[in-house]
């Protein structure tokens, strides 16, 4: 029996936008520790690691672990169905092959539920080592929405350069160049409004403007995104999701060779 | 069972085969023969077997040879019977129906089979290892099977003018060689084929892939074509032959292709009777069995716009699994 209860239901509503753009399907492995999904895209470039630990939850209880294949599509146009004050409650037998979602509303005066089928999804997971990234860059999550969002409609790729004097954001396309360049903020009111970075020694990695742009779908779960760069390795874009866990997205540099040719 | 046709021109006798219980991996049995000399003692190894008339002849006690051979369509080890002298050599055939019984005197034999034993042409036999054969041999050095022991009495049951209709003969003095040849051989099968088919007329027995009742007599006299004939025929041929020259027999009997049982999925149904349609309801099922399924294809992902411009973004970078590896 596996039964986990989220007061904010809203949080779930915005993981999963986080979540769909990228990915079609993905398993969500519950364990008692909390739900972790990992998945790649259907192109295999970017990698979505979500977690969320059963702390998080008003009510978690996993006697068995499992793994629950579930198309995004549908989960999504699910939890459609549940306004943002709801509280929700996934459920699924030990051996179900279906889910079930249970949508009360604040006052308890509405409850509805979906059942929706389950997946036999045969994924993967990849090993992701604990790396020490040469660069560390702290922003608040809208400040990086806002420029791979202005960025895109120069090029289809954006160099990120980090050096010691900050960081540089930029992109060539037919219409011309643009370059956002931030730098460490000397004074900070609020810590997450703050751009913070950690440089051990410059890095500059070209990513795909489309796959930077469909992570910022992840813009409202938290106030600030961190991202982590070291020489030809994946980006990794985290947010963290308050009191329960992050969602981190990794994405593969783009081969300067190529782009030369 | 095309066999049991042959049935009259053997008489039925009963016979009391006194064999052991690991009949099977003997392969050397002796048949008791006389049908009046049964021993009651051991009344669960006996079973019935038609054999021809003679060949168990009056109170000559030397019986048949009951033996296993390569079968030569199959290569697996089969049963074959010699008659008492070597001469002749008869297939073993198991008829068996599963709710009968045996009455032999005063016992009673569970096992209702019955073995049927008919003659066939040694030369069957012969064949694959004359195939098999490099050079040029006499036969009793032809027929050496290091499984079945008793392949080299097959060269007794053959006589120099039967050898010579699928090989050619090296002879010097009294010493003959055999060399297979196909040609001979089809030739021989050939023969065989056309006697077969032209039996087949003569009885008029149905070649045609449909059962037809006995009793059902055809008012216009539609001739059934000369090819069902040879191809039954062939059909029968072809079980004593192995596939390769079975094929080598079909190409030479030049048979037509065999017409395929037309596939149902290419017969149009006639269109379903209309049912009423009272209104806007209708009463039709929606869905029906009866017609032709289509396979379940795998759901067909709709690819938008979006992921579609997500993968060619994706171009130029290298897989996110060649960085980090696989659990």
């Amino acid at each position: 029996m596996f039964e986990a209860r989220l007061l904010q239901g809203s949080l779930l509503k915005k993981v999963m936008d986080a979540l769909k753009d990228l990915l079609n399907e993905a398993a969500w492995d519950c364990t008692d520790a909390g739900i972790q999904l990992q998945a790649m895209d259907n192109s295999h470039v970017s990698l979505v690691s979500l977690n969320l630990r059963a702390e998080g939850f008003d009510k978690y209880r996993c006697d068995r672990n499992l793994s629950m294949g579930m198309n995004l599509g549908s989960m999504s146009k699910i939890l459609k169905c549940a306004s943002d004050k709801d509280i929700i409650t996934i459920k699924a037998q030990d051996n179900a092959d279906t889910v079930t979602f249970v949508f009360e509303s604040p006052e308890q005066d509405k409850v509805s539920d979906y059942e929706m089928k389950l997946m036999n999804l045969d994924q993967e997971h990849l090993g992701i080592p604990e790396t020490d990234y040469a660069c560390t860059i702290k922003l608040p999550s809208s400040e990086f929405a806002r420029i791979c969002r202005d960025l895109s409609q120069f090029g289809e790729s954006m160099v990120i350069s980090c050096t010691k004097e900050g960081v540089k954001f930029s992109a060539t396309g037919d219409i011309g160049t643009g370059n956002i360049k931030l730098a460490q903020s000397a004074k900070v009111d609020k810590e997450e409004e703050a751009v913070v970075i950690e440089m051990q020694e410059p890095v500059s990695l070209t990513f795909a403007c489309r796959y930077l742009n469909s992570f910022t779908k992840a813009t409202s779960l938290s106030k600030s995104v961190q991202l982590s760069m070291s020489p030809e390795v994946p980006l990794v874009v985290e947010y963290k999701i308050e009191d329960i866990g992050h969602v981190r997205y990794y994405l593969a540099p783009k081969i300067e060779d190529e782009e030369a040719a | 069972m095309p066999r049991v046709t042959r049935k009259n021109s053997i008489q039925e006798n009963v016979v009391d085969v006194n064999s052991s219980p690991e009949k099977d991996d003997k392969s050397n049995i002796k048949v008791a023969a006389i049908s009046a000399a049964r021993s009651n003692n051991h009344p669960e190894s006996q079973c019935v077997m038609i054999v021809p008339d003679g060949m168990l002849n009056g109170n000559n006690q030397r019986g048949i040879v009951v033996v296993k051979l390569r079968n030569p369509k199959t290569g697996t080890g089969t049963l074959y019977a010699f008659s008492h002298n070597n001469t002749k050599l008869y297939e073993i055939n198991q008829f068996d129906e599963s709710k009968r019984s045996w009455f032999l005197d005063n016992s009673v034999q569970s096992d209702g089979s019955f073995f049927l034993t008919t003659n066939v042409d040694p030369l069957f036999l012969i064949l694959p290892y004359l195939q098999k054969a490099k050079h040029t041999s006499p036969i009793d050095q032809l027929l050496v099977d290091e499984d079945y022991a008793e392949t080299e009495k097959l060269s007794t049951c053959s006589k120099k003018e039967d050898l010579e209709k699928i090989a050619d003969c090296k002879q010097s003095g009294s010493f003959q060689a055999w060399k297979y040849s196909e040609e001979k051989t089809l030739n021989w099968l050939e023969k065989k084929v056309s006697r077969i088919s032209q039996h087949l007329k003569e009885k008029n027995f149905n070649v045609t892939q449909s059962a037809v009742s006995s009793n059902y007599i055809k008012t216009d006299s539609e001739a059934v074509p000369e090819s069902s004939f040879t191809r039954y025929a062939f059909g029968l041929i072809s079980e004593y032959l192995c596939d390769e020259l079975s094929a080598a027999l079909e190409k030479h009997l030049d048979l037509p292709a065999v017409q395929k049982p037309a596939n149902n999925q290419d017969v149009k149904e006639p269109p379903a009777k209309r049912q009423k349609i009272d209104g806007e309801t209708k009463s039709e099922p929606l869905e029906d069995y009866s017609k032709d399924q289509k396979p379940f294809a795998k759901e067909k992902i709709q690819v938008s716009a979006k992921s579609k411009a997500l993968a060619s973004a994706a171009k130029g970078s290298k897989s996110i699994a060649s960085f980090f590896g696989k659990k």
